[in-house]
């Protein structure tokens, strides 16, 4: 209830409540962003753009859900929309943070790797894994949200989890 | 370890370190947008004002002609310019005999200068029947806390309360014509006919869970007052009540305040409306579960005496003066640079943001238990307040207000919301504590210690909402502030028995007492209760009769429960980290202005 709360408060031009629900959901979407994408400078931007769009839109926006999965989802289209443009322009990743002298973001070294590791899943594998393991949307809820059959996103995840596991391999045995 | 298991340890264990520019520059856009589009708020929100319309000669013209044509047409012109006849809604409503509706009921505070921020909620689903009465399930933070029904078939209002708590309490009370004001009031329907009554404008359509809906708005707060009555003075007000455009039927309705001086708006929200839906007897059958402690037949409690009549009596003989200080005339004395412990006095009051009781609760227990214990650093305090204040050499005034002086440094400071405050309470203990042995028969003095100690020790310790775990009581109340409200009610006793007129004091020193021992000692709570009970013709206090009474009856038949509620305040959340403490504290300032016995609270208008 407290989303819905600030959402009413945002919706009232409470710059506060906004400032709180900035404060709460920044680092799981630019996890998200980042895990998605690998590169930091573009995770940056996009949770800017899902962040001035969400304060655009608030006049007409009713929270039917929950407020986590919405930006979540708002974030995951981003930066699928992000990568159609990188995929089109087929240029190499050159904007990455860790080319530059201070960094801005700063991913802890299990986030370097799941990125790496996920940069070598389809996209579309990166995207559900992500929303449901990390993000904790349901199967169904990224199905209707994505327009997919609910079977199309099982078996992302399933190959997608498969392969992710096969790509950490290393790691999950240093953990066991 | 299962693989699956690794994986969503990898997933939780993800991190990212954000740098401040990143933060402003996200943050700040944001802002400046939302800031932007407040200040432009869309054409369909803007109201349609009358007065301005009318403004204009031609338009004065144009509308005459218009009324006299709507009239020859039978349009309900004045009913808005959207074709909504608001008064048609009233008489749809009132039609139904059953429906569902949501109240929500939302406290916030914006961000404050000292970085505080506050918001809590509570909700009630309730069901109302104009043949079987009404069933009401309240959430606070949405948790069940309790189930209410006023049963028309039983003559019953049933109560089953702490739901959230271990151990559940249902209260049965006849439902008789003192009663039925209580029904009506609860009935959304007698809003909106206020807010359809007064001096409204509409505000256009918009859209609430995907019903396109059309408004008006009321800020005029008087017309929402009871008949009679006035509302309490208000910094900012507004009232809007919602219709679905399809159905013309009432979707939301909310009101918004801003008490008077205060930080805290509250909105009342009524949603969720679903008219005309069956509702079964059943619904309205209590189900009391099997663990619950039944009391009956209660009646009204103190509402059931004359309040004026009995408060004005009782204000006679207490002065009107509860929480006046026999010390207050003395001038403090300045310990604004004092520093103690070698505890850095420069730190600024703790910029925590907090969101809602069980965080202030929590947060203020954790912090107190990182203060090293009294007992510890009494010894080298003693020593420090000598060589700075000359303590040893002060009379007992001067060592009461210099402890005064140090509370209000201690709440100045963040209270027990800060690691760097306790040398002041504790100096202010130790200070009351001399005073204290120096003036042991006088119980104004009893008071200030009482204070000090309660200042920074709370009655128990934060526990999850729903924690089946019993009450982590403090044992410092019911060892020393037990004994400290002892002493004084012996002195008491002995001071009545030769004819001492009692005085609110007495009577919030006495229900303190039995408070503190009604678990360790039922028969002393028994016989505090009895003695006030005596006292009430001589004192005045008959507005309390009631409850002293029952609690009297309860502590003999060896029940335990609250003793007697006598003060009130209004629900204000960023006062939570006063609680829980005894009823007598008093706190700072801010806390005071908050409280007031419940016998006066009406002459205030709460």
């Amino acid at each position: 209830m407290e989303d819905r709360l600030l959402v009413l408060r945002c919706k009232r031009g409470s710059a506060g409540a906004m400032a709180r629900i900035y404060e709460k959901y920044r680092k799981d979407l630019l996890i998200l962003a980042i895990a998605l994408l690998n590169d930091k400078a573009a995770a940056e931007d996009i949770v800017h753009d899902v962040f001035v769009s969400f304060a655009e839109g608030l006049s007409g926006f009713r929270l039917t859900g929950s407020l986590k999965s919405y930006l979540m989802t708002c974030t995951a289209n981003r930066a699928r929309n992000h990568n159609k443009v990188r995929q089109r322009s087929d240029s190499p990743q050159e904007a990455t943070f860790e080319e530059q002298p201070v960094e801005r973001l700063v991913s802890n070294e299990r986030l370097q790797r799941l990125a790496a590791a996920m940069e070598q899943l389809p996209y579309e594998q990166r995207e559900v894994l992500m929303l449901h393991s990390y993000g904790g949307l349901t199967l169904r809820a990224i199905a209707k949200t994505s327009g997919l059959p609910a079977n199309t996103v099982m078996s992302r995840y399933r190959y997608g989890i498969d392969k992710l596991r096969h790509l950490l391999n290393g790691e999950c045995d240093h953990e066991t | 370890m299962k693989p699956e298991d690794t994986l969503n340890r990898v997933f939780h264990e993800l991190d990212v370190r954000v740098e401040p520019r990143v933060d402003q520059r996200i943050l700040g856009d944001t802002l400046h947008r939302l800031k932007e589009l407040a200040e432009t708020p869309p054409a369909d929100l803007r109201p349609m004002r009358w007065r301005t319309i009318m403004k204009y000669p031609v338009t004065k013209l144009a509308i005459a002609a218009a009324i006299i044509a709507a009239a020859l047409l039978g349009i309900h012109f004045f009913s808005g310019t959207s074709g909504t006849s608001w008064a048609a809604v009233l008489d749809k409503v009132n039609g139904f005999d059953t429906f569902f509706f949501r109240t929500r009921e939302v406290e916030t505070t914006g961000p404050r200068p000292d970085g505080f921020e506050f918001a809590t909620e509570s909700e009630s689903k309730n069901y109302r029947s104009e043949t079987y009465g009404t069933f009401c399930e309240n959430y606070k933070n949405g948790v069940l806390s309790v189930r209410h029904y006023m049963l028309l078939q039983e003559g019953q209002h049933v109560s089953i309360t702490s739901y959230d708590r271990p151990h559940t309490l249902c209260i049965r009370m006849p439902f008789n014509d003192r009663s039925i004001p209580d029904f009506h009031n609860g009935d959304p329907r007698r809003m909106i006919a206020k807010i359809l009554a007064g001096d409204y404008v509409e505000i256009g359509e918009d859209t609430i869970e995907g019903k396109r809906v059309r408004g008006v708005e009321l800020r005029d707060p008087n017309v929402l007052a009871d008949e009679g009555k006035a509302m309490p003075p208000l910094d900012d007000f507004s009232s809007r009540f919602w219709i679905d455009v399809q159905t013309q039927l009432p979707v939301w309705t909310e009101i918004s305040l801003v008490r008077k001086g205060s930080a805290v708006r509250t909105t009342m929200i009524w949603d969720e409306f679903e008219w005309g839906v069956p509702l079964e007897a059943s619904l309205f059958k209590p189900e009391i579960p099997a663990n619950c402690e039944i009391i009956d037949d209660l009646g009204h409690g103190p509402d059931s005496t004359p309040k004026t009549d009995a408060a004005e009596t009782f204000a006679q003989h207490t002065q009107a003066e509860p929480f006046l200080s026999d010390f207050d005339h003395l001038p403090l004395p300045d310990v604004s640079g004092l520093t103690l412990l070698g505890v850095d006095t420069s730190v600024p009051k703790p910029q925590v943001r907090l969101l809602g009781p069980d965080e202030i609760r929590r947060t203020q227990d954790a912090c107190v238990a990182k203060w090293p214990p009294y007992e510890q650093v009494q010894a080298q305090l003693r020593q420090e307040l000598q060589a700075k204040l000359g303590i040893d050499t002060k009379d007992v005034n001067e060592l009461v207000t210099t402890g005064i002086a140090l509370r209000n440094r201690f709440w100045e400071m963040g209270g027990t919301l800060s690691d760097a405050t306790y040398p002041y309470i504790y100096a202010a203990r130790l200070v009351d504590e001399i005073a204290h042995e120096k003036a042991p028969d006088n119980p104004a003095v009893t008071d200030q210690l009482v204070e000090s100690i309660v200042a920074y020790e709370v009655l128990y310790y934060w526990q999850p909402q729903q924690s089946a775990e019993p009450l982590k009581r403090n044992p410092t109340y019911l060892g020393l502030i037990a004994d400290l409200r002892r002493q004084q009610f012996e002195q008491f006793k002995a001071k009545v028995s030769q004819g001492y007129m009692p005085t609110w004091k007495d009577f919030v020193r006495a229900c303190d007492f039995a408070y503190l021992c009604m678990r360790t000692d039922p028969p002393s709570a028994a016989e505090a209760m009895r003695l006030l009970i005596d006292l009430t013709p001589k004192a005045g206090w008959t507005f309390y009769l009631d409850d002293l009474t029952k609690a009297e009856q309860r502590l003999s038949n060896g029940e335990r429960g609250y003793i007697v509620t006598f003060i009130g305040g209004i629900g204000d959340i960023h006062l939570e980290q006063y609680a829980p403490r005894l009823e007598s504290f008093q706190g700072p300032r801010e806390y005071r202005e908050h409280r007031l016995p419940r016998h006066l609270r009406h002459l205030k208008g709460w």
